[in-house]
């Protein structure tokens, strides 16, 4: 037998999560739960737009959105409890999509140990061949804004806990570049979700010649809508001392 | 210079970059090469047969390239042009290409396949045993041969055979994994998988063959498939991207059942 045929026996033996398709499930898998997140996350801070006294009562939409959040699942549960349940789901859906996509990239860049001399490429779409980079941007950009908002660690805001509607304005309320750093991160994220949906498809196999076209409406249509509505929040607390005021 | 069509054309004078390598161990180079008379309706490897001719009068080796058919049919044409797996020119093997494609002046750089899995031979001519291991890893179907069973005896639904052949075209020749950013082999196994899963004939070993050539393909060495799509576009038969779809599909229907 030759070594290849080894290899081979040995991956058909062990299954489904051996091979690079099965891998590349989990990748979607992750990926996608974070698109629903990525979604939910920006519903809930479009709240800034309710101002101060969203509710009537004195205090802004946005922190009471953020108390709930805390509240899930009480009185079944303790305070924060689901929240922190939640967190770790999400966190460790990000590190197995991380961990997966760091495993499969190696091995793609050894798959080709010789690079071409001229390379072209005839129909790629920019999306694609930036899903690295632009991963990578949204990593740094997600530690850059945990330590932002959830940390409360960046020394550019006195962070308030509680208070989610006062740091976002600190932050953001007439500092352009704050902005524009948000903004670049929101872009990466866009054409991410883009790609990420057009993969996706083709990963959990649902994709059909005939589907081709909607399924790249849908790709566009959900990216388009998360990068409109972060970029209405951004540009919103940058312009607006007191957004829905 | 006169075409077939009795029109009279220009030669072109062309520059080549050609990658030039002794043997498997010898590291190789890119070597420049005119060619100043090349007629427009010349293919792109007679264009090469030109050039030979002259380095083999001037007492020089030969530029190595694979070809045999030079009809598109055969798959064993596969040269990389400016880039490009067969050339600028889609749904083409580079032996259909022809030098009317280009102008007079360019420069044209000539490279073999790259990927980890398909080692140069030579120049330009490659080995891409990888590619026959996968289908002998479960690509065909295990039937005692006799006389050729009756035409329709086995009904099979017109989409179901358009399908198979669409996938059924593919001619094995590699440009899915040269001009793939990650040397992926998925539109190649995907075109296999779907010929014989869209039919009656390949529905006792589906999943068994699945998961073979699947290992195999990974045990080969071969990237993994980001969706980017330029197999596709490279592909001389223009298979689609769905084949891929299919391959997941179907490794994911395999384990299921396996359980
Ligand atoms: C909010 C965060 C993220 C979301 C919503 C997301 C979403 C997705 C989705 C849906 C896919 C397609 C899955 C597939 O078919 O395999 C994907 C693939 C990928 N992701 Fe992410 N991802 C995120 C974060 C990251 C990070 C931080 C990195 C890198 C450090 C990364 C790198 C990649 C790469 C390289 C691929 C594979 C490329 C491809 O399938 O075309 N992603 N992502
Ligand atoms: S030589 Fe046969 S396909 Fe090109």
């Amino acid at each position: 037998m030759t070594a290849t045929a080894v290899r081979a026996r040995g991956a058909r033996q062990r299954g489904l999560w051996a091979t690079t398709v099965g891998k590349k499930l989990l990748v979607a898998v992750t990926g996608l739960g974070w698109i629903g997140f990525v979604f939910v996350h920006m519903i809930g801070n479009l709240k800034l737009f309710m101002g101060p006294e969203g509710h009537g009562d004195s205090r802004p939409a946005l922190n009471v959105y953020g108390e709930w959040l805390r509240d899930l699942g009480t009185p079944a549960l303790p305070h924060s409890v689901l929240l922190w349940l939640l967190r770790f789901g999400l966190l460790t859906t990000f590190v197995v999509h991380v961990v997966l996509v760091a495993a499969l990239s190696w091995r793609n860049r050894a798959a080709r140990p010789q690079r071409y001399a001229k390379t072209a490429h005839v129909q790629a779409n920019p999306a694609s061949l930036m899903m690295k980079w632009g991963g990578v941007t949204i990593l740094a950009f997600l530690l850059f804004h945990l330590a932002h908002f959830t940390w409360g660690v960046s020394p550019d805001i006195e962070f308030r806990r509680g208070d989610p509607y006062g740091n976002v304005l600190q932050a953001f309320y007439h500092r352009p570049w704050m902005g524009a750093i948000y903004l670049v991160a929101m872009i990466a994220l866009a054409g991410h979700i883009y790609h990420g949906i057009y993969s996706t498809a083709q990963t959990l196999g649902i994709n059909r010649a005939r589907r081709e076209q909607l399924i790249r409406r849908i790709a566009t249509g959900t990216a388009a809508l998360i990068l409109g509505g972060n970029v209405l929040i951004i540009v919103g607390a940058t312009l607006i001392k007191n957004p829905g005021y | 210079m006169s075409g077939a069509d009795g029109q009279v054309r220009a030669a072109m004078r062309l520059t080549l970059k050609v990658w030039r390598q002794a043997d498997r161990k010898t590291p190789g180079r890119m070597v420049t090469y005119e060619a100043p008379n090349v007629s427009p309706d010349m293919s792109f490897l007679e264009m090469l047969d030109v050039v030979n001719e002259d380095l083999i009068l001037g007492g020089d080796d030969p530029i190595a390239f694979d070809h045999d058919c030079r009809e598109g049919i055969c798959g064993s044409c596969d040269l990389m042009v400016n880039g490009y797996a067969h050339g600028p020119r889609r749904g083409t093997t580079v032996c259909q290409l022809h030098m009317r494609e280009f102008a007079d002046g360019d420069t044209i750089f000539i490279e073999p396949w790259r990927a980890g899995s398909f080692p140069v031979i030579k120049d330009l001519v490659v080995d891409r045993g990888a590619l026959d291991r996968i289908v002998a890893a479960g690509g065909f179907i295990s039937v005692p041969t006799g006389s050729p069973p009756d035409g329709n005896a086995i009904p099979v639904p017109k989409d179901d055979v358009d399908r198979a052949m669409d996938a059924a075209a593919c001619i094995g020749c590699g440009a899915c994994v040269a001009a793939c950013p990650n040397a992926s082999a998925s539109l190649f196994t995907g075109s296999k998988l779907t010929h014989l899963a869209s039919l009656p004939q390949g529905q006792p070993e589906r999943d068994r063959r699945t998961m073979a050539m699947v290992a195999q393909m990974d045990a080969e060495g071969f990237g993994s498939c980001t969706n980017i799509g330029e197999c596709s576009a490279a592909c001389p038969k223009e298979i689609p991207m769905d084949v891929i779809a299919q391959m997941n599909a179907d490794v994911r229907r395999a384990s299921r059942r396996a359980r």
